[in-house]
């Protein structure tokens, strides 16, 4: 009745991790392109 | 390099920092509501925690794939570049979430049923949803005039929204071992620290999806301005004559 | 109208009589999927309490799978030929309109399947041992079936036709898209070939028909505006 918590580590750790690394590359990826594009193109549609 | 430069060389903006903060928030909040507040489940033990995980991931997906939907459909009409970039955006988040979304099902499935997988309807046709999301975004990468790839993305992300309606579905339609939809007046009934530790998992999921998108969506517009003004720089290389060296050539590719 | 969908037909079939691309390379394809299935099952085991073996059982199952393979090699090859050389252009340009064009090559597509199918399901029914009693519903179910997979694989090459380099990327977008088509198809041929199964699931054809329908609906939609890209 009371196991079950290397699931929920599993689940958990899997969701957080991957939103976390796929939050982190796109922010990293975004400082880099933004360097390569000339500052009269740099805003965006907001 | 002034400020205000400073602030454009990245994807975030005020607004970014304002849904990330709610997100980050939601977060911490759904990992202590829902690993220490929320008690076991009586039928499901602890394993009932990865619920609160789950089914936002399914709100989540659902959401972003809509969005594509509503991005081609209005791409196809107005040939919006804004709309496109919405779509294909929006089914890379989708797709992120899917994987959570199938990651999570599948650690809950082995203690209450059993097993990581089924082929249970519902199972089966999520699993044929997030293939055709991949499909989508490899088209959406396919080698052709970008005009005409943009348009055949479109009809690719409006026809792969019918696996969202099948996944929905799947548990009226056919029977099978997943239990019907959570959030349907039934037997079943989430109260208490249960329905707070869903509430905090959807506001996180949904506040993570938004800021991914906005995020994602930068980042596309990003690339192909970079990709323009990379084109930009080859042509003045090629007027000027200078083309010819290849070190040169080597530091604008 | 119509005689441009002929034509269009006309076209691939003398293509094939040229070449002849489907009895020299689809077919052989296929019964060597076939053979391979044949070995992933061993032969001799049977399922207790009941009466035909397993590759028996599951041979409908595995002679549609087979068919795709095939289908998705053909229409590779079927739609990799008309973006050499600006076939596509000169269609066009002779005033072939995208409605025409489009159901000249459903067309196409859905009378090379059949014949090949008619082959690889005469030796699916001897190497697996299916009970084909039933020819008449085995024929329409066939027919049903390779119609839908021809509309839905129309519409997702026409997608890709004209990509650098489209490898494998039509089969990405069809393999999910066809998954319904393969479960209607499968079942029904389940239901024609089992002698104990009574034939009230009507509900697998409708799908089918349905599917048919939907993806027709689809390429006539779309293939005006693929001919002009």
């Amino acid at each position: 009745m009371f196991e079950g918590w290397e699931f929920v580590t599993a689940g958990y750790g899997f969701t957080f991790l991957v939103l976390a690394v796929f939050g982190y590359l796109t922010v990293r990826k975004g400082k880099r392109i933004s360097r390569e594009v000339p500052p009269s193109k740099r805003r965006f549609l907001d | 390099m002034t400020a205000t430069d400073k602030n454009f060389l990245t994807t975030s903006s005020k607004s970014t920092k304002v849904i990330g903060s709610v997100a980050l928030a939601a977060g911490a909040l759904t990992l202590i509501f829902g690993l220490i507040v929320a008690p076991p489940h009586i039928e499901q033990g602890q394993s009932a925690r990865l619920l609160f995980v789950h089914v936002p991931s399914v709100i989540a997906t659902y959401l972003s794939y809509f969005i594509t939907l509503v991005g081609s459909a209005i791409y196809l009409r107005k040939k919006s570049l804004f709309w496109d970039r919405v779509a294909g955006a929006s089914a890379e988040v989708g797709s992120v979430f899917c994987a959570v979304l199938l990651f999570s099902g599948s650690v809950w499935g082995r203690p209450t049923w059993g097993t990581f997988w089924v082929w249970d309807p519902r199972l089966t046709s999520t699993a044929v949803m997030f293939v055709s999301y991949l499909g989508y975004l490899a088209i959406r990468r396919m080698d052709m005039e970008p005009a005409a790839r943009r348009r055949r993305s479109a009809i690719v992300g409006i026809l792969a929204f019918v696996n969202v309606i099948i996944v929905h579905f799947s548990v009226d339609w056919w029977r099978g071992l997943h239990q019907s939809r959570t959030f349907e007046p039934s037997d079943v009934q989430i109260e208490g620290w249960y329905l707070l530790s869903f509430f905090f998992g959807t506001v996180f999921f949904v506040s993570t999806q938004a800021w991914l998108l906005i995020h994602r969506f930068r980042l596309s517009h990003l690339e192909s301005q970079a990709n323009a003004a990379k084109l930009d720089q080859l042509i003045d290389l090629r007027q000027s004559g200078d083309l010819g060296s290849a070190q040169t050539r080597e530091k604008v590719v | 109208m119509f005689s441009d969908v002929r034509a269009v037909v006309r076209k691939d079939f003398l293509i094939e009589k040229r070449v002849g691309i489907l009895k020299g390379r689809v077919l052989p394809l296929g019964l060597a999927i076939l053979l391979v299935f044949g070995f992933a099952i061993p032969p001799d085991l049977a399922i207790l309490g009941s009466e035909r073996l397993v590759l028996s059982q599951i041979g409908p199952g595995l002679f549609w799978v087979s068919n795709f393979f095939v289908i998705i090699y053909l229409l590779d090859r079927s739609f990799s030929l008309e973006a050499e050389d600006g076939c596509l252009q000169r269609l066009v340009t002779d005033g072939v309109d995208g409605v025409a064009f489009f159901f000249g090559k459903l067309v196409a597509v859905f009378l090379g399947v059949s014949a090949v199918q008619a082959v690889l399901a005469v030796a699916a029914i001897i190497m697996f041992d299916i009970p084909a009693d039933r020819i008449g519903l085995l024929l329409i179910v066939g027919l049903v079936g390779s119609l839908a997979l021809a509309a839905t694989g129309t519409v997702f090459s026409a997608l890709v036709v004209g990509a650098g380099s489209n490898q494998g990327l039509m089969a990405l977008l069809l393999t999910p898209a066809v998954v319904p088509v393969l479960l209607g198809a499968v079942r029904l041929t389940e239901i024609a070939t089992d002698m104990s199964n009574d034939l009230s699931s009507s509900g697998w054809i409708l799908l089918l028909l349905a599917l048919t329908a939907l993806y027709t609906g689809v390429g006539i939609f779309t293939f005006d505006s693929l001919l002009e890209d």
